[in-house]
């Protein structure tokens, strides 16, 4: 059974980094006019999910804490939620890697759905229980829809480009 | 061999079961700290963008750059209508200037005969929009001016035709503006012509609701909306929109300034004017404590 490399855990720990800090630059621009017409999708946790499940050993625990805080301290969300959420979220995907990776294509894009619902649902919930002011239903729903389809992106054109491949996952454990 | 590598493979995954359970707990502290004392970490935020904004400037620059292509482009999409729309505007406006010059010259006319002190003119900075906020749970902007630049907390910033919204947390070299129509920003205003007092409460939407309005009925769409000056954060009389309703009948405030384009706002520098708090010291009555004793005296005790 071969394990990953240092080398390879290096480059694609690289690769994360680069590719969040590309994320936050683009939700950094000024200009409205990209982006007021639509709601920009949550990035990190379909990023991390989809390479949690191909390479969960180039994918640290700690590297997906680290990134998705600083992403909620650069875009001015509510500090730590987000990056909580998606802490136990890739976790949960880390451990089913290998069966959700046994099924079609098909239901690794609907598990990814109900997770992001829940980690939606639970934010939610968090938010009325610390007195915080909730979103809109219509709102929730664009952005549920904006992180879905950002997932097949990232799976279709991110990690392919990257090499983050399916076949690593089998040598993981 | 292979017993003592198991072991340090399973005393390996102990720790690191350990080590996120930790950052877990770390994160649930972080939220609360946040949820609780939002300022300080909204004070390391802002010095996190002062250290990291001027870096990526060299990124944001092409980008922006692009979209401002775009934008062009979509302007000489419609040159012709635009250029019929602006001269039509011209006439207007110049026929607009003599009246406001006329009435200029009256108005330093009759403020010369009655004597009349007026208040201190506004003086502004202007200022760049830095970076977007990138989040859906702020309508903010972040400013390329800062403490360097005498700028505090609470200053008014507009965009020419109206009121932008308050600079919330200043750092060195840069700050943030938090907008009208961010769902933690409340602005005292009143309506024109009726004169009734009522709160802009902001709620992500582009046309903010009006709150506790005391005569509802007398508020016709069209209504100018502008700055009470209440509660000393903004300045009186600056421009914030029009009145209008919602389809549900509720009153809204179609904000003047264009919060989607911004490139540059005029930050005011406004500090209150001095309030009486005691009207002894305003007519001259001194208190009841710097009162002489009136009555007999008890002769003061002699040093033994």
């Amino acid at each position: 059974m071969k394990k990953a490399t240092l080398l390879e855990k290096m480059r694609d720990a690289f690769f994360y980094i680069f590719l969040l800090s590309v994320y936050c630059l683009v939700a950094l621009i000024p200009s409205d006019v990209v982006w007021h017409a639509f709601i920009l999708p949550e990035f990190v946790a379909a990023l991390s999910c989809a390479w949690v499940l191909r390479s969960p050993q180039t994918l640290p625990f700690y590297l997906i804490g680290a990134g998705a805080l600083s992403l909620d301290l650069i875009l001015s969300r509510p500090l730590g939620l987000w990056a909580l959420l998606t802490l136990i979220a890739t976790n949960i995907w880390r451990k089913y890697a290998s069966a959700i990776l046994d099924l079609p294509r098909i239901f690794e894009i609907i598990f990814f759905g109900v997770t992001i619902f829940i980690m939606q649902l639970l934010q939610r919930l968090i938010f009325k229980l610390s007195f915080l002011q909730v979103f809109d239903l219509k709102y929730e729903l664009y952005y549920f829809i904006g992180n879905f389809l950002s997932y097949i992106v990232i799976v279709t054109v991110i990690l392919r480009i990257f090499g983050i491949k399916r076949s690593r996952n089998l040598l993981a454990e | 061999m292979a017993t003592h590598k198991q072991n340090n493979n399973e005393e390996w995954r102990i720790l690191k079961r350990i080590v996120f359970v930790i950052l877990i707990i770390c994160f649930m502290g972080f939220y609360l700290v946040w949820r609780i004392d939002s300022p300080r970490v909204e004070n390391i935020r802002l010095k996190l963008a002062d250290r990291v904004l001027p870096h990526t400037e060299f990124i944001i620059a092409p980008m922006r750059f692009l979209s401002d292509v775009i934008l062009h482009f979509q302007s000489y999409s419609r040159l012709y209508d635009q250029n019929i729309e602006l001269r039509d505007e011209l006439k207007r406006m110049k026929s607009w200037k003599e009246a406001a010059i006329q009435l200029e010259q009256e108005n330093a006319r009759l403020a010369g005969l009655n004597n009349i002190r007026l208040d201190p003119e506004l003086t502004f900075i202007t200022a760049r929009i830095l970076a977007d906020s990138g989040s859906q749970f702020r309508q903010s902007r972040l400013l390329n001016i800062g403490r360097s630049d005498g700028v505090t907390d609470g200053w008014a910033a507009m965009d020419g035709l109206g009121l932008v919204g308050r600079i919330s947390g200043v750092g060195d070299h840069t700050s943030r503006l938090l907008f009208i129509n961010d769902s933690s920003s409340q602005v005292p205003a009143i309506i024109q012509p009726s004169g009734q007092r009522t709160i802009i409460k902001g709620d992500n939407s582009v046309a903010p609701p009006l709150e506790f309005v005391e005569f509802p009925d007398q508020i016709q769409p069209g209504d100018q909306v502008v700055t009470s000056g209440d509660g000393k954060v903004f300045p009186a009389d600056l421009n914030i929109g029009l009145v209008v309703k919602d389809p549900d009948g509720r009153l809204r405030v179609r904000l003047a300034a264009d919060l989607n384009r911004l490139e540059f706002v005029r930050v005011l520098r406004y500090n209150p004017s001095e309030t009486v708090e005691r009207s002894s010291k305003l007519i001259g009555v001194k208190p009841l404590s710097d009162i002489d004793f009136i009555g007999p005296r008890l002769a003061p005790k002699e040093a033994q």
